[in-house]
């Protein structure tokens, strides 16, 4: 055997080696022996610039389409014709009956189809506007699917938070500690957040490594107030003065254990190519989901 | 401490005040090599009954309370010629007789040595069993002969897949077993992230391996023992071999030292590293095309300083090293340039040295010290840097920033240890000794962000601490009766961390129905004060990355049970049955979704240190029949295994590495000559049951909280609630993959000769078969054509090793 045909044998066996860990491509369709459940995200908002609302979707089998074309755009351009389909989850439950009761008062809520770009308002609201929200009041939820367990709901909306104007600094500055002050509630959490007003958020926070002054801090509510600490960085200071808008939101429990704390234990697997649930509800009885409420409140500083 | 001292002492004067009536005592060794050779019966004939004992792993044996009188002092093992020494003993004397033995077989013939029947007498311990270098060689490897393979291939023994040498025991994970390079620890031993063992097979004389139930002596694992001995190197001549794979070159030196003022000893190094990225570069002309190498070496000698102080030094070096960088460079629009660099620098291995002083006290009292070094490294190094230069009016503006991202795990074990072994009388052995292991490890993560003029470090992971283990114990074999022989031992142990004093009892008994069948009962009790933080459910495992067990957490503790029902067939072929339960508590799983912590800036983080409390037990059967001499070599495994686990989220459930049935058939057969000269055929096979998974059983929606900047005046926050696909998982490893098939066959042409070297060239045939064994599935979402609808879940198995062919030369000169 010549040297040229060992160069190719050996070369042979390495390619062999090397896509030993080989993707068989049989592909398959995954048998599971599963009956989709109900999933169900209620929000009570204290906060007049926010709905409240009741989101009614239900799990998928494997085996079904997640995304259903609804329809299609069409855009010319350049002489070009150019097709975009529009999608809506395949889970998403039009024809539930949704009622938020309060106080012996059962208010019923109705679907409100979004527009498609707007998937996140495919819920359903209280569309005759009789609907006020108040503080320290329990709510409870009612939701009944054809073919599902009914659900139900219950919580306790939060206290609207107030922030002392009065003992907040009206200039702060990054580099400097400063304190944030708002009235004492009796107990719960509460999510301070500070953003750059306006068009100036991103355009200048993102600009600085260290010094973004942007804030997004869990507190306990009971205790009236949190100091922000300064932050050494080395980036210049900024040289014009930016509107800083901070708000307190405060939150039910079932709100705090779902989006703050979280569901805990997960199944990591890379190969799947997305995350994993265990299916987790907070609050509610008959789906998974959440039934939580908030209530915010802000004030405005100038950062330097 | 007082306790310590107090047990070392009474001990230590024990052994130096042991008198003993005449005995006979030495080394035996290889005529030819001067290797040791362990399990060699040395004997007197006293009438019609004889006297004697086995040699150890040393090769020393001890014959005592014998007679003033002439005997006739025999060493005999199958593969060597049996020689008789005439002696005369006076009263009281203390004789000290050497033994070299000179092989059996003819020149050319492969050299069959046994020792089985031997270490089925005298072996109390059950799931014990050694390996010698032939029969590692066993088993057809994946490119070339494994140590850790082969011990896959026994009962109680499951791999972690195809692409993994690491051995899961009994329930027990790689973590915790004691892997040792002739009494040093080793912390991670593979390279390429598992599929090769570190342990040269070139310079192993023995792998020693303890399934459970193991005596006194050993400590600070829960799992099994590994002790792999090298060999000491030829005391004779130099001599040497080499092994061409298709992807490593190894070679083996050995020789003796110079004799000085009655100093004599020897010495053996080798060598391995893998050669694609030198094939590569010479292929293609350049430096650097294949950034993966790696490479190890031991080295060990043994220095006589008289017949009762031997020291031996031993050094092991193995490291892989994954190391690229790149670089562009371009000009910009106003005269200046951007250079842009960026690559990965990662070495992890092991480094050990460690120096053992053997002396020998007396004839009946050896006393062994060690202090070694064990090192364990994984530093992974990403940097990008980037430099720009600016021209404006003539004068050159300069801005430089470099981003750096570090992750590493550095273990660093230092131990002193010493062992007495004495033979107190026929009836009893005692083994004592302490040992103190200092351990120091530092996991860390850091970001390193470097301009012109500052440096920002951020680091989101910096655990260290510094353990001391601090050890002693005492053992006992007693011969009870002819029939009856018990093993007691009790080991104390002390963790710095934590204000306790660990207890561990192991007792064993062995009842010999006859001469060649026997019944073994062993319980012990074992702690572990190291774990590693790796996710469970990770799909591939590169490094392990090890720490102590934390100071709010108790030490980890496995109860074992074994009983074992032995026969040793007069045609030399042991059957071992094996019965076991595992208990194990405060075992630490680490969590693997992001813990929420008030403290930190962010809301949640990933963190390294937070841990469920697992408790786990495991049972099983395993039954072995192993023929190890004739034509036709090897042995026949059946597993049947349980374990289960139980954390607070998921209950009990099987871990990832749960086979219930494993059937493992290994065998060598010499080929008749009329097929064709010195031609040997390897085989195994392997059959289980599939390793469990997490399915999915759906598909489910959540809602993430997401806090942006408000667009409007009057709003704090822009709240969203963004809508995300997420798969929906069924009860933990609920799910098993396909049963596992495979067979391999490999070929070994024996003592060919080319000039002066003889060599044997083998050509192994992996899963000669082809079968489909899927390690793990792949998910994709399907989307129909027809109509743009998105979603259906399909998956595709990723298969381990399909059909392969290795082939490679062993030589010797």
């Amino acid at each position: 055997m010549s040297f040229s045909k060992y160069i190719q044998l050996f070369i042979s066996v390495y390619i062999i080696f090397l896509t030993a860990c080989e993707v068989d491509n049989n592909w398959e369709k995954i048998e599971a022996d599963y009956n989709p459940e109900l999933i169900v995200f209620g929000l009570i908002s204290l906060d007049p610039e926010i709905d409240s609302f009741v989101k009614v979707y239900r799990t998928l089998e494997l085996s079904e389409e997640s995304e259903i074309v609804i329809n299609n755009d069409t855009i010319e351009s350049d002489g070009n014709i150019y097709i975009f389909s529009n999608y809506e989850p395949a889970g998403l439950i039009k024809n539930a009956e949704v009622s938020i009761i309060s106080n012996g008062n059962s208010i019923p809520f109705n679907f409100v189809s979004s527009r498609p770009y707007e998937r996140e308002k495919n819920y359903y609201l209280d569309t005759l506007g009789t609907f006020t929200p108040q503080p320290g009041t329990i709510y409870s939820l009612n939701v009944t699917v054809p073919g599902y367990p009914s659900v139900k709901g219950e919580l306790l909306s939060p206290e609207i938070p107030v922030l002392i104007d009065s003992l907040i600094q009206d200039t702060i500055s990054i580099k400097r500690d400063y304190d944030i002050v708002w009235e004492k509630l009796n107990n719960g959490k509460g999510i301070l957040t500070g953003r750059l007003g306006g068009e100036k958020d991103g355009e200048v926070s993102d600009s600085f490594i260290d010094c973004n002054p942007n804030l997004d801090r869990v507190v306990d509510i009971q205790d009236g107030s949190y100091t922000v600490v300064a932050k050494i960085c080395d980036d210049a200071p900024l040289d014009i003065m930016f509107p800083f808008k901070i708000g307190l939101i405060t939150m039910d429990d079932n709100y705090y254990q779902y989006f703050i704390k979280g569901e805990g234990s997960k199944y990591n697997n890379f190969l799947l190519g997305s995350e994993t649930t265990a299916g987790y509800s907070v609050g509610i009885e008959g789906a998974l989901g959440v039934f939580g409420s908030i209530a915010s409140t802000m004030t405005t500083v100038i950062i330097k | 401490m007082k306790l310590f001292k107090y047990i070392f002492s009474i001990f230590f004067i024990l052994a130096i005040n042991a008198q003993q009536t005449s005995t006979i005592s030495g080394f035996v060794r290889d005529n030819a090599t001067g290797e040791p050779l362990s399990y060699v019966n040395v004997f007197v004939v006293i009438g019609d009954s004889y006297k004697g004992s086995a040699t150890n792993q040393d090769g020393y044996y001890v014959i005592s309370n014998l007679f003033p009188g002439e005997y006739n002092v025999n060493a005999s093992i199958i593969g060597y010629k049996m020689t008789t020494n005439k002696v005369t003993l006076a009263s009281d004397e203390k004789l000290r007789l050497d033994f070299r033995l000179n092989v059996s077989a003819l020149e050319g013939q492969e050299v069959n040595v046994s020792a089985e029947r031997i270490k089925f007498q005298q072996s109390i311990e059950s799931s014990q069993i050694s390996l010698n270098l032939r029969e590692i060689n066993t088993v057809p490897g994946f490119i070339e002969a494994d140590v850790f393979r082969t011990l896959q291939m026994l009962p109680g023994v499951q791999s972690g897949g195809d692409f993994s040498s690491a051995l899961y025991v009994r329930g027990s994970t790689p973590d915790q077993n004691l892997i040792m390079l002739d009494g040093i620890t080793i912390y991670n031993p593979y390279h390429l992230g598992g599929i090769f063992s570190t342990f040269n097979t070139d310079a192993i004389k023995e792998a020693d391996f303890h399934a459970g139930g193991f005596p006194a002596r050993y400590g600070g694992r829960m799992g099994a023992i590994l002790n792999v001995i090298n060999r000491e190197g030829n005391t004779e001549k130099i001599t040497g071999s080499g092994n061409i794979s298709l992807v490593t070159g190894k070679a083996l030196i050995e020789g003796p030292l110079p004799k000085w003022k009655g100093i004599k000893g020897s010495w053996l190094l080798s060598g391995r590293r893998t050669y694609f990225d030198q094939f590569i570069n010479l292929v293609t002309g350049t430096k650097g095309q294949f950034p993966y190498f790696f490479y190890d070496y031991q080295f060990k000698t043994n220095l006589d300083i008289n017949q009762n102080h031997r020291l031996t030094y031993t050094r092991f070096y193995g490291d892989d090293i994954l190391r690229f960088s790149s670089s562009d460079q371009s000009s910009n629009n106003i005269g200046g340039t951007s250079k842009n660099t960026y690559g990965v620098d990662w070495p992890w291995g092991n480094h050990t040295n460690g120096l053992t002083w053997r002396w020998i006290v007396s004839p009946s009292v050896v006393a062994k010290t060690f202090l070694s070094s064990s090192r364990y490294r994984y530093d992974f190094d990403f940097y990008f840097d980037t430099k720009e230069t600016y021209i404006d009016n003539d004068s050159t503006f300069q801005n430089n920033l470099a981003f750096d991202v570090v992750y590493k795990d550095i273990i660093k074990d230092r131990t002193l240890e010493t062992e007495i072994i004495w033979k107190a009388n026929d009836k009893h052995t005692v083994t004592s000794g302490f040992q103190i292991k200092n351990i120091n490890f530092e996991l860390v993560n850091k970001f390193i962000i470097t301009t012109l003029d500052t440096t920002f470090t951020e680091k989101p992971l910096d655990m260290r601490n510094k353990t001391r283990e601090l050890a002693a114990y005492i053992q006992d074999k007693w011969s009870v009766t002819n029939n009856l022989k018990l093993q007691g031992g009790l080991r104390l142990a002390h963790y710095n961390l934590h204000d306790t004093l660990y207890v561990e009892p192991r007792i064993g008994m062995k009842y010999n129905f006859s001469s060649d069948m026997s019944f073994k009962i062993n319980w012990g009790r074992y702690h572990q004060f190291l774990i590693t933080a790796n996710d469970p459910d990770e799909n591939f495992r590169l490094i392990d990355l090890w720490l102590g067990v934390p100071e709010d957490k108790p030490a980890s503790v496995s109860d074992h049970t074994i009983l074992g029902f032995e026969y040793f067939s007069p045609d030399d072929i042991l059957f071992r049955v094996e019965t076991y339960y595992k208990d194990f508590d405060n075992l630490l799983s680490l969590k693997q979704e992001d813990v929420y912590t008030e403290n930190e800036d962010d809301v949640q983080t990933t963190t390294m240190n937070e841990f469920w409390d697992t408790d786990a037990y495991a049972y099983g059967l395993e039954l072995l029949a192993k023929k190890t001499s004739g034509k036709i070599k090897g042995w026949i495994g059946y597993t049947y295994a349980k374990t289960f686990n139980y954390t607070p989220p998921n209950g009990w459930y099987a871990p990832n590495h749960d086979r219930t049935h494993t059937l493992n058939i290994v065998s060598t057969i010499e080929l008749p000559k009329w097929v064709s000269d010195n031609l040997e055929m390897n085989a195994s096979l392997t059959a289980s049951s599939g390793n469990p998974y997490t399915p999915i059983k759906g598909r489910s929606y959540d809602w993430n909280q997401e806090l942006n900047g408000a667009r409007d005046e009057d709003q704090a926050i822009n709240l969203e609630w963004k809508l995300s696909n997420k798969y929906l998982v069924d009860e933990k490893n609920s799910d098993r993959y396909p049963p596992y098939f495979r067979f391999d066959l490999g070929l070994t042409r024996k003592n060919r000769r080319l000039f002066k070297w003889k060599y044997d060239s083998y050509f192994q045939i992996i899963n000669i078969t082809n079968h489909k064994n899927a390690l793990s599935y792949t998910y994709r979402t399907n989307t129909d054509q027809s109509v743009g609808n998105r979603g259906v879940v399909e998956r595709a198995a990723i298969n381990t090793f399909p059909f392969m062919i290795f082939t490679g030369v062993q030589f010797e000169f």
